[in-house]
Formats: C-alpha cells, sequence, structure tokens
C-alpha cells in the first residue's frame, strides 16, 4: 500500500499540471478566438476567389501570364505548414503522415523541394530525403505581410523561371474545433480546376489590357491565398491545442478524485487501527 | 431579347461581405476611371483602383469606398474582390 506522504506529494503534482492545462487553455482559447474570427470572416472571399482566378485564367489563356502556365510536373514544390510547438494533440502528426504520404507520391514521378513552416515540419522533414529550400521554424505564429510577400515573390519567380512546374500547400484547414481537416491545394500554376462548373466560352472584355490587368491580380492572389492558408493553419492549431489541454485537464482532474479515494481510504483505515488499538488497550486496562 | 432586370452585385473583402443586393446599375471605380454596368452586360474582368463605388437598388443609391481587387461581371452577377 503506498504511503500518506507520496499520495499527497503526487496528488500536489498533478494538481500543479493541472493548472497548467488549465491556463494554456486559456490563453489558447483566447488566441483561438481571434484566428476564428479572421479566418471565417475570409471565408466569403477564398470560397470565391480561387474560382474566379481559375475563370480569368482560362479566359486569359495559359500563355496570357506565366504563372498561368500548365506545365508537365517535372520539379514540384511543396508548401508544409505545421506548428511550433506541440501539445496540440494529433494536430502536427496527422498533418506529417499525410504530407509525407503526398510528397512521396508525387516524388515518385517529380524532383521535389519542400517549404516549411513550423518547428515541427522543419524537425521531421531533416531527416527525410527530401531537399528542404526554405524552412521557417522560429516564431512563424508571427508570420507577417512581409514574409508572404517574400515567399510569394519567391515562389512566383521560380515558377516563372521554370525552376518549378507546381506548388502545392498542404495544411490543415479550420473546419471545427473538434478536428481540422488537412487539405492539400495547388498554389501555382493558377489555373481552372477541371471540375469546376459555369465555364463559358465568350471571352469577356478586360479593362485595363488583360496583360496589365492580370499582372496587377495574379501575384496579389498568390500571396493573399498564401496568407489565407497560414490563417486557417493557425485557428486549427490554436482549436486543436485547446481540446488537448482541456482533455488534460479533465483527465487531471479525474486522476486527482481517484487519488484522493485512495489517500482518504488509506487514512481512515489508519485511524481504525488507531482507535482499535486504543479500545483495545484500555480493555486490557479493564482486565 | 429581354433586358435582365437586375444585377446580382457581391462585393466581398477578406475581412467580410461589404454588401450584397440586386441593383438596377452598378458603378466601379476602374484603374483609369469610373465604369458603368447596367444590367446584361457583356462578360468583364476589370481591375479596381481606388475609389467609390456606388449601386442603385431600388431607387436608392448606396456607396462604399473601395481599394484595389477586381471585379468579375458574368451573367447578372458582378463579383466585386477588394481590400477594406
Amino acid at each position: 500500500m503506498p504511503n500518506l506522504i507520496d499520495l499527497r506529494r503526487r496528488i500536489k503534482s498533478v494538481k500543479n499540471t493541472q493548472q497548467i492545462t488549465k491556463a494554456m487553455k486559456t490563453v489558447s482559447t483566447v488566441k483561438f478566438r481571434k484566428a476564428q474570427r479572421g479566418v471565417l470572416e475570409g471565408r466569403p472571399f477564398w470560397h470565391e476567389a480561387p474560382g474566379v482566378l481559375g475563370q480569368i485564367s482560362a479566359w486569359a489563356g495559359a500563355g496570357a501570364h506565366p504563372l498561368f502556365a500548365v506545365r508537365a510536373e517535372k520539379r514540384v514544390r511543396v508548401i508544409v505548414f505545421t506548428s511550433d510547438k506541440g501539445l496540440c494533440g494529433a494536430f502536427n502528426s496527422n498533418l506529417i503522415s499525410k504530407a509525407l504520404e503526398f510528397i512521396q507520391a508525387k516524388a515518385a514521378g517529380a524532383e521535389v523541394k519542400l517549404i516549411l513552416i513550423g518547428k515541427k515540419a522543419s524537425n521531421f522533414f531533416k531527416k527525410q530525403p527530401f531537399p528542404i529550400e526554405k524552412a521557417y521554424a522560429d516564431k512563424t505564429d508571427c508570420l507577417g505581410d512581409a514574409d508572404f510577400a517574400e515567399l510569394a515573390g519567391r515562389l512566383s519567380r521560380a515558377f516563372t523561371f521554370q525552376e518549378t512546374d507546381a506548388v502545392y500547400i498542404v495544411y490543415n484547414e479550420f473546419k471545427s474545433v473538434l478536428a481540422p481537416r488537412i487539405t492539400t491545394v495547388r498554389l501555382l500554376p493558377v489555373a481552372r480546376d477541371a471540375a469546376a462548373p459555369g465555364f463559358e466560352l465568350s471571352a469577356p472584355d478586360w479593362e485595363p489590357a488583360a496583360p496589365a490587368l492580370l499582372t496587377a491580380l495574379v501575384p496579389r492572389y498568390v500571396e493573399d491565398q498564401l496568407r489565407h492558408v497560414y490563417g486557417e493553419s493557425q485557428a486549427a492549431e490554436q482549436a486543436a491545442r485547446m481540446m488537448a489541454m482541456d482533455n488534460a485537464s479533465k483527465n487531471a482532474g479525474e486522476l486527482i478524485g481517484d487519488l484522493v479515494l485512495v489517500l482518504n481510504k488509506i487514512r481512515q483505515a489508519g485511524i481504525t487501527k488507531e482507535l482499535l488499538e486504543i479500545i483495545s488497550a484500555v480493555e486490557a486496562m479493564k482486565e | 431579347m429581354s433586358p435582365a432586370i437586375a444585377i446580382h452585385l457581391k462585393v466581398i473583402t477578406p475581412h467580410r461581405i461589404l454588401c450584397e443586393a440586386d441593383a438596377a446599375e452598378v458603378s466601379l471605380p476602374g484603374l483609369d476611371g469610373l465604369i458603368g454596368i447596367l444590367p446584361g452586360h457583356r462578360p468583364m474582368v476589370i481591375a479596381l483602383g481606388e475609389g467609390t463605388l456606388t449601386y442603385r437598388a431600388d431607387g436608392e443609391v448606396e456607396a462604399h469606398e473601395v481599394r484595389g481587387g477586381y471585379a468579375e461581371i458574368r451573367g447578372d452577377q458582378v463579383l466585386v474582390f477588394t481590400e477594406i
């Protein structure tokens, strides 16, 4: 039977852990609210924009803008969005295993280079045989507009100079608080999804003329899409952490309950034993 | 040919849906000046500059400030993607 002092110590330590997980839950709840607002507000935009851009690209023709060119995929870049920090359930591990699957499938027919966002992805893919072009592994929870402009510029350049034939993104889309949805999208080339409906053959008027218009439009779109994906991933991360910490707090609570029960039983047994001793002593003295 | 009665206008920003309405006419700030759109307009893609987007719905004129982005006119639908 465990002794009382050990048990008390154990209960205290579990309580401390619970306090920490509760605090982390509170923090991620606040962060989550903020991230969620951004994502949900942006949803209508991102629901429509890729379709419209695809349509525009179909209208303009693949030669109208360098980023529209659909080529055989010989060199592919894959961007993987994870988090820096753990303690968010299966958020990173699920994503990484899906990403690895995707990358291996692509690597069968093309040369794959990786762009990794988040420490978790960097640590994992360091040990994999795929070349890493760039890894953002520090403070990825506060990447800003400048970072995405830089990344979008780098990708667009690589694509324009035919150093890469396609860019894919693997990320956790914020679907609900309970579970994110792992999503793969193609960032480049910007081309109409073959399954998208509503294609009209009649070419539109362009204002200003197509080249100028596309130059203004397309790079911006690439950058915005990166930013959007990042927002989704952030919201999903905070939601996952919130859930994980909530579960941890609950488990700690249960554990404390069980331990306290054992503790009380032992204490009770001790008291009963002492009482018995006293009573039997008194009985013995009477005789 | 029966002219369409209304244009379905939808203005979306990365932060919210700015407005969604059935308008009789829409005027967009293009890069080189205002562009007016009436129902039955040809398909068109317009890059937007900085200025005021106005539309008339139910006889009332509404205005919104927009900056950058683009608009797509397809059928009787006008989709505007803009900042702010």
